[in-house]
């Protein structure tokens, strides 16, 4: 359904130009989006007769948008450049054959010299394109494609790179001689993805989609099992912003290249020897030459997908070309008006933060007492006992707080005593335990007061707000015994 | 205060922040048209969200120790680092989800497609990301910017996963964003409290007091302790407690420097000007005590 969509789209728009004024979109350019608002097509302008319109009036082009492809609005700000492509320069990413077939002469014989070659005429034609642009602001990348892809230099002013690169190119080993034409396809737009402008990929086959998995009977030696179709070259073209033109140089056809190419936005042509196929080159950088670029200010109407309509009114006679763009937002959409009630939501938090900012969630101790904070092979706790005018604390039931297990605790009770004049409390042992970390047999506890029992550890608290030590629960505290 | 009271009250939290936000989000959405460009939209919701969870998580410390000044002044010092992470979130997520999407849309523009559910919900982890960022730098912490970013990107992922699937489940519901925002706001939250004793280089428990039982974990290189609202650990209520009493700074290693300041500073007993803390070692600043170690 995409696919006969964006087909029916290209198709509609190429039956025109071959017959009629038209006009195309050949590229979206929404990378400004964000930071200017603007966007930009790549258009493509022809007159009644067919002749490319460099400098179309801007009076002439109108730009429509919609947010379901039936309702369009005009938009504003509409400005036309002829000549940005030449302005900004073209980037092209040539994409060479490179398969064995390219080693035979141009009538597809065997090639005794080397100059008799598809694979040398080729070369040639990309370096007589280089001398061509000499002086602009083209950059210009190569690739070659044969069992294997390989980007031999990224699109870039230096031309000499490329130059050095097409004499790297030499004959495969059978092995590496198949033509993995949809991959390799796959590979160079992904290589020409983070390129900014007008991007085209400009692909030279002399053969069909031969793939080594296929005919080889072998897993691909970088690809494995994995089958490629031209459906996924062309939706990496696409993602990519590539537009692909193809290149037939030799008796055979790939029978889906030409349409990847005119569904890209591109075209395909046919060369038979260095001179038509250095034609053909020059022919697709100055269609590319005769795009304008059409600026204009977008809506913000929301919605994730707009579409873009630009008309072109010459001579009482009207053409469109239709694309569309993303315009998503992270939020998304709105379903419509937001009611009013869902204001309250903000009363509704101040309100929460207003209680949880009284609330208190520590309170002190109100009476003595002693909380287990951690005991080996329980671990963490938070249990705690009440502290009265006499607490033991012993390894057996008989005391008041037990720690079971712990020997010398069964030697040795600690007691814990409040002096009832003086209201304090303070721990006795026979064998020295650890307060704060200071071994002691006897000591006034204060509140926060660590306590080791062999590992196990516990803090003495007591009511600070009433002055020196409070009485805790009266006589031995109850159910205070914990084992373990 | 229990380790699960602690963590559903920073959830509770985020939950709250994600409800202030939620109707100012809304209206933004519904009136986009009326929005010059798409940047001052960005701008404006990434404000909103940013404001408003900033507001909510920089009063954690405050809410935490039931001090409502402090919660007030995180508060606003929250909002002002919340806008700026918001604003920075907001316009990288749009930019990221403009050229993600556009990249998609070429090549399906089936927006109920993974890729696109993926770029919206990259879009909402990069919001979350940043508010939970911002959060760290307002309490000075690179270690609660690092927690942040964990509990911010996953649940604002999620969150976003979330928004995109009620919104084509049920695409006239209109609570949808708020449920997803709630999602983000509580993960952020949650993922923060369960990340912050795994990268914390200790805890200070108070033992008693009107703090009994708060537990302040050790995740920035430097805290104040004193009587002042401000301090990182505000000890209000105790006796014999200087503004600023004393300080901790975490030192290479990860060993804590306990430095005296205007207060008497006892550990283990015994009175030090500065000590390096061990664990378990018991800390009075005046009648305040606290355990160091590792809880939870």
């Amino acid at each position: 359904m995409i696919r006969k969509t964006i087909a029916a789209l290209c198709l509609a728009s190429l039956s025109a130009i071959a017959f009629a004024q038209a006009a195309f979109i050949t590229q979206v350019d929404s990378s400004a989006l964000l930071s200017t608002q603007r966007n930009r097509l790549y258009a493509r302008v022809l007159d009644a007769k067919g002749t490319a319109v460099e400098s179309p009036d801007p009076a002439s082009i109108k730009i429509y948008e919609s947010v379901d492809g039936k309702n369009f609005a005009q938009a504003s700000g509409v400005t036309v450049k002829a000549g940005s492509n030449k302005e900004q320069g073209i980037a092209f990413l040539f994409l060479v054959d490179n398969s064995g077939s390219m080693y035979d002469t141009l009538a597809g014989e065997t090639a005794i010299d080397e100059k008799d070659t598809r694979s040398y005429a080729s070369k040639r034609a990309v370096e007589t394109f280089l001398l061509s642009i000499t002086g602009s602001q083209d950059t210009v990348g190569l690739a070659a494609f044969n069992t294997r892809y390989k980007l031999l230099t990224a699109p870039a002013r230096d031309r000499r790179k490329v130059a050095g690169a097409l004499d790297g190119i030499s004959r495969p080993e059978r092995v590496e001689g198949y033509t993995e034409l949809y991959a390799s396809l796959i590979e160079a737009g992904s290589d020409m993805r983070e390129v900014r402008g007008r991007k085209a990929l400009v692909v030279l086959s002399d053969g069909v989609n031969y793939p080594y998995l296929k005919y080889e009977k072998a897993p691909h030696p970088e690809y494995g099992n994995k089958v490629f179709t031209g459906d996924q070259s062309l939706e990496e073209a696409l993602r990519d912003g590539v537009t692909i033109f193809a290149v037939n140089f030799g008796k055979e056809k790939d029978s889906l290249l030409a349409d990847i190419a005119l569904q890209s936005g591109g075209e395909v042509f046919d060369a038979r020897n260095e001179a038509e196929l250095s034609s053909v080159y020059q022919s697709i950088r100055e269609k590319i030459l005769t795009e304008a670029l059409v600026e204009y200010r977008a809506g913000m109407t929301p919605g994730d997908k707009r579409y873009v309509k630009l008309v072109y009114d010459e001579g009482g006679k009207s053409s469109s070309s239709l694309r569309y763009y993303y315009t998503g937002t992270v939020f998304g959409q709105s379903g419509g008006r937001a009611p009013a009630w869902i204001f309250l939501a903000i009363p509704l938090a101040l309100l929460a933060w207003l209680v949880l900012s009284l609330v208190k969630f520590e309170k002190p101790s109100m009476s003595a007492n002693l909380s287990l904070l951690y005991a080996p092979g329980a671990g963490m706790g938070t249990k705690m006992f009440n502290v009265g005018d006499r607490t033991v604390i012993g390894a057996d039931r008989t005391a008041d707080i037990t720690i079971a297990g712990d020997s010398r605790l069964e030697k040795s009770p600690v007691t814990i005593v409040k002096d009832p004049t003086t209201r304090r409390f303070t721990i006795m042992s026979t064998d020295a335990i650890l307060v704060n970390n200071r071994k002691v047999t006897k000591k006034n506890l204060e509140p926060g007061d660590v306590i080791n029992f062999n590992g196990t550890i516990a803090v003495f608290d007591d009511d600070e707000t009433s002055g020196p030590a409070k009485g805790g629960a009266k006589g031995r505290s109850k159910g205070a015994k914990r084992g373990r | 205060m229990t380790n699960f009271v602690r963590r559903l009250l920073i959830v509770v939290v985020g939950m709250l922040g994600a409800l202030l936000a939620w109707p100012l989000i809304e209206a933004c959405a519904s009136g986009q048209g009326a929005f010059p460009s798409y940047l001052v939209y960005s701008v404006v919701v990434g404000v909103v969200a940013g404001a408003a969870m900033g507001a909510f998580f920089g009063s954690t410390e405050g809410l935490l120790g039931a001090s409502p000044r402090k919660a007030l002044v995180g508060a606003l010092s929250g909002i002002a680092t919340g806008i700026a992470g918001g604003v920075l979130g907001g316009l990288a997520a749009q930019a990221i989800l403009f050229l993600s999407g556009e990249s998609l849309m070429q090549s399906s523009p089936r927006t109920l497609d993974a890729g696109f559910i993926l770029a919206r919900a990259a879009g909402w982890a990069i919001v979350g990301l940043a508010i939970g960022v911002s959060e760290g730098v307002r309490a000075k912490s690179a270690k609660k910017a690092a927690l942040g970013a964990i509990g911010g990107t996953v649940g604002g992922f999620l969150g976003g996963l979330l928004f995109v699937w009620i919104g084509a489940a049920a695409p006239l519901f209109l609570a949808g964003r708020l449920i997803a925002l709630l999602v983000m706001g509580g993960l952020i939250g949650l993922l923060y409290c369960l990340l912050e004793r795994r990268f914390a280089v200790g805890t200070f428990k108070a033992l008693n007091g009107p703090l009994k039982g708060k537990e302040y974990i050790v995740n920035q290189r430097r805290l104040s302790i004193g009587a002042d609202a401000g301090r990182d650990i505000a000890l209000r209520g105790y006796r014999d407690v200087a503004p600023l009493h004393a300080s901790v700074k975490v030192e290479r290693g990860g060993k804590l420097l306990i430095e005296r300041k205007d207060g008497a500073l006892v550990v283990n007993e015994k009175d030090v000007q500065s000590a390096r803390l061990e664990l378990d070692d018991v800390i009075k600043i005046g009648s305040a005590k606290f355990l160091y170690g590792y809880f939870g």
